[in-house]
C-alpha cells in the first residue's frame, strides 16, 4: 500500500521484479552446467540474508554488525541435532524438523541479542552487535562438547523429499530459490504494513514515535527476530551444503560481506540487495570459472603490452615493480583482492551515491539534499 | 583465599609488568579512537589500520637498516627512525581517510560515515594481507639486546621498560600538545563545541585535521612496539588491538584523552592478572583466546550500563 | 474522544545539579484551552515532556481523568491519550503527508479507540519455579499475530487500513491540508508542516492535546489562522488543549486561563486579564528595573 501512495516515474511493480528473478533463476537451473548453478546457489543465499538484513538496516534503521551470528545459529542448530557425529545429541533429528526449529532458534537468538541493545543509537549499537558475533564465534570455537570446536561438525543428515533426497547443488539450488522467494514475499508484506510503517518511523524519528503511541521496543524487538530468522533459515539450507559447520566460516567478514550487498546494492530494497549479491557474491565466483579464464587467454596481448609498459617504468623511475601474469589467471587474482574492491566500494558508494546503486524511491529522498521549507503557508 | 599465594610473587609481579605493557599499547591506540570521537562523534573504525600501517613502516624501516644483524648503537638509530617513519606513514594514512572517507560525510546521516569507515578498515586489512602479503606474516627483527631489570620480585625485561617508557613518553608529549600550545586549544575547542569554536575564528578543518594525526602519531609508535614485542604483524593485525582500545576508550568515558590512558592500563592489567586471578579458582583453566572474550564482553557492557565509562557520569534519566 | 481533565501536583524535575522544574501544580478541566508562558528557559518544555513520558519527573505526580499517568513509557501515555507537538517540527520528513498520520492511528487500526488505563499490578505465571510477568508470553503471542497478521492480510485488516486512510483523510481535510496527501512532508511549506504536526498529534484520538509554541515563525495573518484551527479542533474534536506560547497576542486571544512558569516555579495563573497585570508576571519577562520605571522595557 505504501508503495502504490508514492508519486513519481513508474517503475516496474515489485512482483514484476520478483517473477523475472524466479524466471532467471529457473532457466539458469535448467541450462547451466553445475559450476554455474553453484554460483547462482551463492548469489541466492547471499540475497537472502540481505533481505534479512534489509529488515534490521534498511526498514528499521538499527545498524547490525553481526548478524552472522544468526546465520550460524540456523547453522549450529542443524548440525548439532541432525549430523551422526554431533558429541551431544545421540542419533539424528529429521531435516524437516530441524528447519523450523533453526528458524525460531534464530528468531529467539535475534530477540535475546536485541533486547540490550534496544536503548543504543547508531555507533554503539554497530559496535555493540559487532561483539555480540564474535562472541558467538568465540563460544562456538570453545564449547567443544557441542559444536566440536574447530574441528566442526561434518556429514549431516540431507533433506528428503519423496523418495528422494536433496544432495546435488541443483536440488539445493531450488531449496533457496525457494526461500528466497518466501522471503521476498514475507519481507514486502511487512514493509507494507503496520508493523512496517512503525519501523519506518522508528528509522526516521524513534523518540517521537514513541511520543505517537508506537512501542519501540516491541518493533525493534520484532525487526530483530525476523531478521534473524531469515538469517538462520540461511544457515539451516548451507549448512547441509557444504555438509561442514566450523566457527572459522562464521567470521566477521560475513557480515560485511551482506552488509556490503545491503548498502551498495541499495538499501530497503530487495532487487538492490538481489543487483548487490550479484555484484559482490556473483562477480568474484564468475572471475574463477574455466570460461572466464578461456575467455581472459584471449588478451594475453594485452599483457605483454602491459609488461612492456612496465619495463619501461621500471627503468626510468628504478622501481621494481613484478610483471603481471598470464592474463587467463587475471580472473583469479582478482577474485582475491574482492575484499579490497569491497572496501573500495563501500566508501565510494557512500561518498558519491549513499542511497545505494538501485535505490527504493524512498531512499532517494532521504538521501538527498535537505531543500529549506519556503517561508509563509500555502 | 590463601590459594592465591600458591603461585610464586614473581609469577604475579610478571602479569603485573605484562598488563602494564600491553596496557600501554592498548592506551596508545586508545588515543586517536577518543579523540576523534571528541571532536567528530565519530567512531574510526579504521583507526586499527592506521596503527597496522605504522607497524608495516617501521618493520620495514628496521629491515632496511640491517634487520636481525643490527647492532650497537645502529640499534637506538634504527628504533628512533623507525618510529619516525612509523608516525609518518600512520599520520599519512590518516590524513589520507579523512579527507577520501569522512570530510565528504560531515552532513550525512550518521550511518553513513560509519559504513564509510568499515570500507577503509576492509580495503586497507585486504590490500595488505591480499595485495601485497598473500596471506603470509611478517616478522619483525629481534634486535632488541636482551636484558633485564630486577627489583625484588619484579622482573621487567629491557624491551618492556623500553615499551612502557616510549608509550609513556608519548602520552606526555601529546598531553603538552594539548594542554600547552595553541594547536591543542583549538581541538578542545571544536571537541566542545563545533560552532562555538568557529565563532571564535578557529579553523574547525584544520583542527579536525591535527587531531587525527596526533591520534595517528600514537598509532604509529603503538604499531612499533608492538611488532617489537609480539613480532608477528599481518594486514589484519589491527583489528583486535583496535577494538579493545576502542573498548578502553569507552571504559575511561570517550572523549576524555586522561579517560582513554587509564582505560588502557585497565584493560591490559584486567586481560593478564584478572585473567590469571580467575585461573586461580579450582576447575578454571581459561584459554587465552578468553583475553579477547573479556575485552568484547566488556565492551558491551559498559556500552549498554555505563556508557559513559567506569569513570564517567551515570546518564540523566530518561523514563 | 472525550477531552480529559489534566491534574499536575508538586511535579518536580532534577537534573544534575540543575532544577528544571519546582513543585509545579496546576489544574485544567476537561475542554478548556490552557496556556502556559514565562520567559525562554523556564521549564515549559521540560514540563510537557514530564507530561508526556519523555522525561520521569523527580517529585509529584500527573493525573489524566483521575488515572494516574506519570512514570510510564511515552507510548503508554499515548495510549492513555496524551498527545503533542513540538517546538521545532518533527515530522517524519521523509513520509509522505498521509503516512505521518497514520503513524499516529497506529493503535486505533482494528479497534482500540478507548483509552488504556495505565496500572503496574503485575501478574506471573510459573515456569519450573521461574516467575514470569505473564505479559511477556502474552506479547510474544500478540507479537507472531501481529507479524502473521501483516504477512497474511485478512479481509478484516484490509477494511481496516481503508477505513484509517479514510479516517486519515479527513482528519488532513480539517486541519487544512486537504487533498495534499501524498505530498512528503518535508516539501511542504512551513506553514502548513505545523498543521501537520497538529493533525499527526490528533490522529492518536488524544483527550489532552498539548501544543509547542504552535504559532512559531508566522506572520500575524498566519497567527490568526492556527488560532482559528485551535478553537475548532477542541470544538470539532473534543480534546483539552495546553499550549506554549511566546506571541502574547495569540495568549490572551485563545487561551481560557493561563499558568505562568519562571525559572522552573510557578509564578502566577488566572485568566488572560488577571496575569497581564500581575506583577510577578511583568517583572519575570521584562525584569524588575523595567518595572520601576512603569513597565517600559528599556532599550
Amino acid at each position: 500500500m505504501l508503495e502504490s501512495v508514492r508519486p513519481g516515474v513508474p517503475r516496474l511493480p515489485e512482483w514484476a521484479h520478483a517473477l523475472i528473478f524466479l524466471i532467471v533463476g529457473l532457466l539458469g537451473w535448467y541450462f547451466l552446467d553445475d559450476t554455474w548453478v553453484r554460483m547462482l546457489f551463492l548469489v541466492t543465499l547471499y540475497a537472502t540474508l540481505g533481505m534479512g538484513l534489509n529488515v534490521v538496516v534498511g526498514l528499521a534503521g538499527l545498524l547490525d554488525l553481526g548478524f552472522v551470528a544468526f546465520f550460524a545459529t540456523g547453522a549450529y542448530v542443524v548440525a548439532i541435532w541432525g549430523a551422526p557425529i554431533s558429541p551431544s545429541v545421540d542419533g539424528v533429528v529429521n531435516y524437516w524438523v530441524l528447519l523450523p526449529m533453526a528458524v525460531f532458534a534464530g528468531a529467539g537468538i535475534g530477540m535475546l541479542l536485541g533486547l540490550p541493545v534496544l536503548p543504543l543509537r547508531g555507533d554503539y549499537l554497530a559496535i555493540v552487535t559487532l561483539g555480540f558475533g564474535e562472541i558467538i564465534r568465540i563460544l562456538a570455537l570453545n564449547m567443544d562438547d557441542y559444536t566440536r570446536g574447530s574441528s566442526g561438525i561434518f556429514a549431516l543428515a540431507k533433506p528428503d523429499y519423496g523418495a528422494e533426497t536433496v544432495d546435488s547443488v541443483r536440488e539445493f539450488f531450488i531449496m533457496i530459490l525457494i526461500a528466497a522467494m518466501a522471503v521476498w514475499f514475507v519481507t514486502a508484506r511487512l514493509r507494507d504494513s503496520k508493523v512496517g510503517r512503525a519501523w519506518e518511523a522508528i528509522r526516521e524519528d524513534e523518540d517521537v514515535a514513541q511520543g505517537m503511541g508506537i512501542n519501540t521496543v516491541r518493533y525493534k524487538l520484532m525487526a530483530f527476530a525476523i531478521g534473524a530468522s531469515i538469517g538462520a533459515l540461511g544457515g539451516a539450507i548451507y549448512a547441509p551444503f557444504v555438509d561442514f559447520v566450523a566457527p572459522a566460516q562464521f567470521s566477521l567478514i560475513v557480515s560485511i560481506n551482506v552488509l556490503a550487498l545491503v548498502i551498495i546494492g541499495g538499501m530497503g530494497n530487495t532487487t538492490g540487495v538481489i543487483a548487490g549479491s550479484a555484484m559482490l557474491i556473483g562477480v568474484p565466483e564468475l572471475l574463477q570459472f574455466q570460461e572466464t579464464a578461456d575467455v581472459l587467454a584471449k588478451f594475453e596481448w594485452l599483457r605483454d603490452g602491459l609488461n612492456v609498459f612496465i619495463d619501461g617504468f621500471n627503468a626510468v623511475s628504478f622501481a621494481d615493480l613484478g610483471k603481471l601474469p598470464p592474463s587467463e589467471e587475471w580472473g583469479d587474482k582478482l577474485a582475491l583482492y574482492r575484499f579490497i574492491v569491497f572496501g573500495a566500494l563501500l566508501v565510494m558508494v557512500m561518498v558519491l551515491r549513499p542511497s545505494g546503486l538501485f535505490p527504493s524511491r524512498r531512499r532517494e529522498l532521504e538521501f538527498t539534499a535537505e531543500e529549506p521549507a519556503p517561508a509563509g503557508s500555502a | 583465599m590463601t590459594v592465591i599465594f600458591l603461585t610464586s610473587a614473581e609469577f604475579w609481579a610478571d602479569q603485573l609488568v605484562n598488563g602494564l605493557t600491553t596496557g600501554s599499547i592498548y592506551a596508545l591506540i586508545a588515543l586517536g579512537y577518543t579523540m576523534v570521537y571528541g571532536v567528530l562523534q565519530l567512531i574510526n573504525f579504521a583507526h586499527g589500520e592506521v596503527f597496522m600501517i605504522g607497524s608495516f613502516a617501521g618493520y620495514g624501516v628496521l629491515v632496511a637498516m640491517g634487520g636481525d644483524d643490527t647492532s650497537g648503537a645502529m640499534i637506538a638509530l634504527a628504533l628512533v627512525l623507525a618510529m619516525i617513519a612509523a608516525s609518518a606513514a600512520s599520520m599519512g594514512t590518516a590524513l589520507a581517510i579523512e579527507r577520501i572517507a569522512y570530510r565528504p560525510l560531515r552532513n550525512a546521516p550518521r550511518l553513513a560515515p560509519l559504513i564509510s569507515a568499515i570500507g577503509v578498515s576492509v580495503f586497507l586489512s585486504h590490500l595488505v594481507d591480499d595485495g601485497f602479503l598473500t596471506g603470509r606474516s611478517k616478522y619483525y627483527p629481534s634486535i632488541f639486546p636482551d636484558g633485564a631489570l630486577e627489583l625484588g620480585p619484579l622482573t621487567i625485561s629491557a624491551l618492556q621498560i623500553f615499551l612502557m617508557g616510549s608509550s609513556l613518553a608519548m602520552m606526555g608529549g601529546l598531553w603538552w600538545v594539548i594542554q600547552r600550545t595553541k594547536l591543542g586549544r583549538g581541538i578542545r575547542a571544536v571537541a566542545e563545541s563545533r560552532d562555538n569554536a568557529s565563532l571564535m575564528g578557529i579553523d574547525v578543518n584544520r583542527a579536525i585535521v591535527v587531531t587525527f594525526a596526533l591520534g595517528a602519531i600514537m598509532a604509529g609508535v603503538a604499531g612499533v612496539l608492538y611488532g617489537l614485542f609480539y613480532s608477528a604483524i599481518r594486514g589484519s593485525m589491527g583489528f583486535i588491538p583496535g577494538v579493545k582500545a576502542f573498548t578502553a576508550a569507552v571504559l575511561g568515558g570517550i572523549g576524555s584523552v586522561q579517560g582513554a590512558v587509564i582505560g588502557g592500563y585497565f584493560l591490559g592489567l584486567t586481560e593478564t592478572v584478572g585473567r590469571e586471578l580467575l585461573n586461580e579458582i579450582p576447575g578454571v583453566s581459561l584459554p587465552n583466546q578468553w583475553k579477547d572474550v573479556v575485552a568484547f564482553s566488556l565492551l558491551v557492557l559498559v556500552l549498554i550500563f555505563r556508557p559513559n565509562g567506569i569513570f564517567g557520569q551515570k546518564e540523566t534519566k530518561r523514563a | 474522544m472525550a477531552a480529559g481533565d489534566l491534574e499536575v501536583r508538586g511535579l518536580g524535575m532534577q537534573f544534575e545539579g540543575l532544577s528544571a522544574l519546582s513543585d509545579v501544580s496546576l489544574r485544567v478541566p476537561a475542554g478548556e484551552i490552557h496556556g502556559l508562558i514565562g520567559p525562554n528557559g523556564a521549564g515549559k518544555t521540560t514540563l510537557f515532556n514530564c507530561l508526556t513520558g519523555f522525561y520521569r519527573p523527580t517529585a509529584g505526580g500527573v493525573w489524566l481523568s483521575s488515572d494516574r499517568i506519570d512514570g510510564f513509557a511515552p507510548h503508554e501515555i499515548s495510549a492513555a491519550g496524551v498527545s503533542r507537538t513540538f517546538q521545532n517540527i518533527r515530522l517524519f520528513s521523509n513520509m509522505t503527508t498521509i503516512e505521518n498520520v497514520l503513524v499516529a492511528s497506529h493503535r486505533r487500526i482494528g479497534g482500540g479507540t478507548g483509552y488504556q488505563t495505565l496500572n503496574r499490578r503485575e501478574r506471573y505465571i510459573l515456569i519450573d519455579k521461574m516467575r514470569i510477568p505473564v505479559r511477556v508470553p502474552m506479547a510474544l503471542a500478540a507479537g507472531l499475530a501481529e507479524i502473521a497478521g501483516a504477512i497474511v492480510r485478512p479481509p478484516a485488516a484490509r477494511r481496516h487500513e481503508r477505513d484509517a486512510v479514510e479516517r486519515g483523510q479527513q482528519l488532513l481535510k480539517s486541519a487544512g491540508l486537504g487533498g495534499r496527501e501524498n505530498v512528503v512532508a518535508r516539501n511542504l511549506p512551513y506553514g502548513d508542516q505545523r498543521r501537520l504536526e497538529i493533525a499527526r498529534a490528533l490522529a492518536t484520538g488524544p483527550r489532552l492535546l498539548l501544543l509547542d509554541e504552535p504559532t512559531a515563525g508566522m506572520n500575524p495573518q498566519e497567527s490568526s489562522a492556527m488560532v482559528a484551527l485551535i478553537r475548532r479542533i477542541r470544538d470539532e474534536f473534543d480534546t483539552t488543549i495546553v499550549l506554549i506560547e511566546h506571541q502574547m497576542r495569540v495568549v490572551m486571544g485563545v487561551c481560557e486561563q493561563i499558568t505562568v512558569l519562571d525559572y522552573g516555579r510557578k509564578i502566577s495563573e488566572g485568566t488572560p486579564a488577571q496575569v497581564q497585570k500581575d506583577a510577578r508576571v511583568v517583572e519575570a519577562y521584562l525584569g524588575t528595573r523595567a518595572l520601576k520605571e512603569g513597565g517600559h522595557a528599556t532599550p
